[in-house]
């Protein structure tokens, strides 16, 4: 196996060399420094040109931008860095591998700003927000500076990132200071407010709905109630082994994955073999953690358009899927398990027959249950047609997951950049085009079938691979980076790994794939209404935050109403379009 | 509205799936991980598993006034990671089946043990390592030791010392080295 890597890097590095020199083509001036390491072209460029560079490499070499890190490197070298992480899929889509560009810059201490990408790059919007919440850099003709990732209280000035703020600061809190605000404005637009939360949720979120009626004109949201400051917490607290435990945490759902992620940009940045071994434990567990959550999102699918008979049923086999995992991690969730180097638990064969065993009825029960599910008209009927996502939006905005194939993008982390032992097992890449909220559940029902045959086939290839299951007496390398990245559930999770002194981590990014997806929900929901919300929200399979009740506000008279989740709920299963606008005169 | 008969005849098909619990036992997988249980009299207190926790549910003090080393786990926060029941040179610590920790009382979610810590065989007083990780690690040495026959006697009296007594001989020794009788009245 080794040797099969060491072939795709050099071909790799011929790929990435003609990058670079299409790069150096039209900004030889304003490229610094430039690195070719595995699949990964460094480069560094004068500030100046970042926008102008990002563009080109996103529209033009046709990359997608995974993640851009902020960092703190003055204790280094006194400035601050930026690094945008893009993901080269378009051009190369005959080659299996697909590399990543990675274009850091340095922002002097005195001089934060910056020039935005947003304007060329729209996917570069939350991210650019983030740095200038958290590293109080400021990108210049960012068209929406307002806060995403710092509450609405927090003190201006105070940078949470940066390396002075300690991770137990907790500064006074000053007034309130947040807006939201439609693209559109017309006096005819009533606000309706959806959130921020609610007791059952596992990730609160606010969203104001733009309406006309019934029809919804533009969405506002806010998030980040649940902003925990993980990354400041490894950084201070943590060695890099313990921090894959805190990964973990970073969602209920796909834990795993993230801690995954982590443990491969760790691995990256150290030059770690992992055993092979490992390797097919890693897939086997990444694949039941998707197959327990596609599960979750149909069964919800089900629920949110009224059909509940497909949700008892979708969840009642999903528990055996959970029983899968304790059969083989010891936890109903897959946790515990992701180590850097390798995993930390082996897999029996006895586990694995039992597993196969499990597999088959689920096999046969999904497909059952799926098969009266699409052709009961209580789901198609409110799903088909309903929050369309334009390829060209999901371009525009890197969306990812069954986001993306959905909307006919062939983007699958386990394709382009094949981690764990995704080379070695068969599948396919499902997608759909038509865009709409049913496309998205049928990706995810096509995935549930492949994730099946992989587990089945990588416990089947378990067999013959011996060996140990994780690498140890790893050697820390200071001041490394490396980027880690596996497709969850939910798409892509690129975490990036800054290596430190004294095993710790210097920086730590985390990127949960519906940071990529949230920015497309106002696209999805122009136009459809406020009924369809929910179920457009789910369709986005986001950590959903139910909405706790519906507040009107009647931009004119200022009158408003509360409206019940549960009547928000019974409206969303019928579909019903009266207007709720009545109680408002 | 048209009748979905595969709809109709699935349903017929469906059985009761629900159990009895909490009324009756749920059997969980082997290997389950759940609440960690220590073993009183095998644990030393030697902090491996507080060293290796990553939400910190496992923490060590010492009390050097009282001689008293205080182990604690508290349920509350702890993830089941199993590192404890990994580092544990003992085996003192492991993880059992038992998952239904809920409880109105989060005192309730507490267990301490108090081992003594070791008193210095030259100055008398307590130091940062309890006596049961002295005798056990000192039997060690004297077995690994069998080979370079070192007397038992000498390897004991080394090691019961606490630390400032032994920088204080270590430094006699190698100032007696250099001058020889500086300080008779010291040393081993």
């Amino acid at each position: 196996m080794a040797e099969l890597d060491k072939q795709n890097w050099d071909e790799m590095k011929d790929t990435l060399t003609e990058y670079l020199e299409a790069i150096e083509e039209g900004y030889a001036d304003a490229i610094v420094e430039s690195r070719i390491i595995r699949d990964k072209l460094y480069i560094h460029v004068e500030k100046e040109y970042l926008d102008d560079i990002i563009s080109f490499i996103y529209w033009e070499l046709k990359g997608f931008l995974s993640s851009m890190i902020g960092v703190d490197e003055r204790p280094i070298d006194s400035t601050y860095k930026l690094y945008y992480l893009l993901s080269m899929e378009g051009r190369e889509a005959d080659k299996s591998v697909k590399p990543w560009i990675i274009v850091t810059t340095s922002i002097p201490w005195h001089d934060t700003e910056f020039p935005s990408v947003t304007p060329k790059v729209p996917a570069a919007s939350w991210y650019e927000r983030e740095v200038h919440d958290l590293l109080g850099l400021k990108p210049l003709e960012h068209p929406d500076l307002r806060r995403l990732v710092v509450p609405d209280d927090w003190p201006e000035g105070d940078y949470p990132l940066r390396k002075e703020f300690k991770f137990d600061e907790r500064p006074p809190r000053t007034e309130k200071n947040y807006e939201f605000k439609p693209k559109v404005e017309s006096n005819k637009i009533v606000q309706m407010a959806m959130g921020p939360l609610h007791p059952m949720a596992d990730e609160p979120a606010q969203f104001r709905l733009f309406v006309n009626g019934e029809e919804i004109v533009d969405v506002d949201y806010r998030m980040f109630y649940v902003h925990r400051g993980l990354e400041k917490i490894a950084e201070e607290r943590f060695t890099y082994n313990q921090t894959s435990f805190l990964a973990e945490r970073v969602c209920g759902i796909c834990g795993f994955a993230h801690s995954i992620s982590y443990c491969q940009a760790v691995e990256d940045a150290f030059n770690v073999d992992v055993p092979e071994r490992a390797l097919f434990i890693r897939t086997i567990l990444l694949e039941i953690e998707r197959l327990h959550s596609h599960m979750l999102n149909l069964g919800i699918a089900c629920h949110l358009t009224g059909f509940d008979w497909g949700f008892t049923q979708i969840f009642k086999i999903r528990e055996s899927v959970m029983k899968m995992a304790e059969i083989l991690t010891g936890g109903r969730k897959t946790y515990g398990m992701a180590i850097v180097g390798g995993v930390r638990r082996d897999i029996l064969r006895e586990q694995a027959d039992k597993v196969i065993e499990e597999l088959r009825t689920l096999r046969k029960e999904f497909s059952e249950i799926w098969d009266v599910v699409s052709t009961t008209k209580t789901l198609i009927d409110r799903t088909e047609g309903v929050g369309i996502l334009p390829a060209k939006i999901a371009r525009s905005v890197s969306v990812v997951g069954p986001m993306a194939r959905g909307s006919g993008l062939s983007r699958d982390a386990r394709k382009d950049h094949p981690h764990a032992a995704y080379k070695h097992v068969p599948f396919k890449v499902q997608t759909q085009n038509k865009g709409d909220a049913l496309a998205r559940f049928t990706v995810r029902s096509g995935e549930i079938m492949e994730s099946i045959s992989i587990v089945e086939h990588a416990l089947d290839a378990l067999q013959s691979i011996g060996g140990p299951i994780v690498t140890e007496n790893i050697e820390p390398v200071e001041y490394a980076s490396g980027v880690g990245v596996d497709e969850a559930p939910r798409g892509e999770n690129p975490h990036f790994v800054i290596t430190g002194k004294d095993s710790r981590v210097y920086r730590w990014r985390v990127r949960a794939a519906t940071y990529n997806n949230w920015p497309a929900l106002p696209y999805m929901s122009r136009g459809y209404t406020i009924a369809d919300f929910p179920v457009i929200v789910g369709s986005l399979d986001p950590c959903y935050s139910c909405t706790e009740r519906v507040e009107l506000v009647n931009a004119e008279t200022g009158k408003t109403i509360v409206v019940s989740y549960s009547e928000l709920e019974k409206r969303s299963i019928k579909g019903s379009t009266k207007p709720l606008l009545d109680k408002l005169r | 509205m048209v009748l979905n008969l595969k709809l109709l005849s699935k349903a017929c098909r469906s059985k009761v799936v629900t159990t009895q619990y909490p009324f009756s036992p749920i059997e969980v997988a082997e290997g389950f991980r759940g609440k960690p249980v220590i073993e009183f009299d095998k644990c030393m207190g030697c902090g491996a598993c507080a060293a290796v926790c990553p939400p910190e549910a496992i923490t060590v003090t010492r009390d050097k006034e009282k001689g008293v080393l205080t182990w604690r786990i508290f349920y509350g926060r702890c993830i089941f990671c199993g590192r404890c029941h990994e580092v544990c040179p003992l085996g003192a610590i492991k993880l059992s089946n038992e998952f239904e920790l809920a409880s109105l009382n989060d005192k309730d979610l507490n267990v301490e043990l108090d081992i003594a810590l070791a008193k210095c065989s030259s100055c008398g007083e307590h130091y940062n390592v309890s006596a049961i990780e002295v005798s056990v690690s000192t039997e060690l040495l004297i077995k690994s030791r069998e080979l370079s026959k070192t007397a038992p006697e000498l390897t004991r009296l080394a090691t019961t010392k606490c630390e400032k007594c032994r920088r204080k001989e270590s430094v006699t020794k190698i100032a007696n080295s250099v001058i020889p009788g500086l300080n008779d009245g010291g040393g081993v």
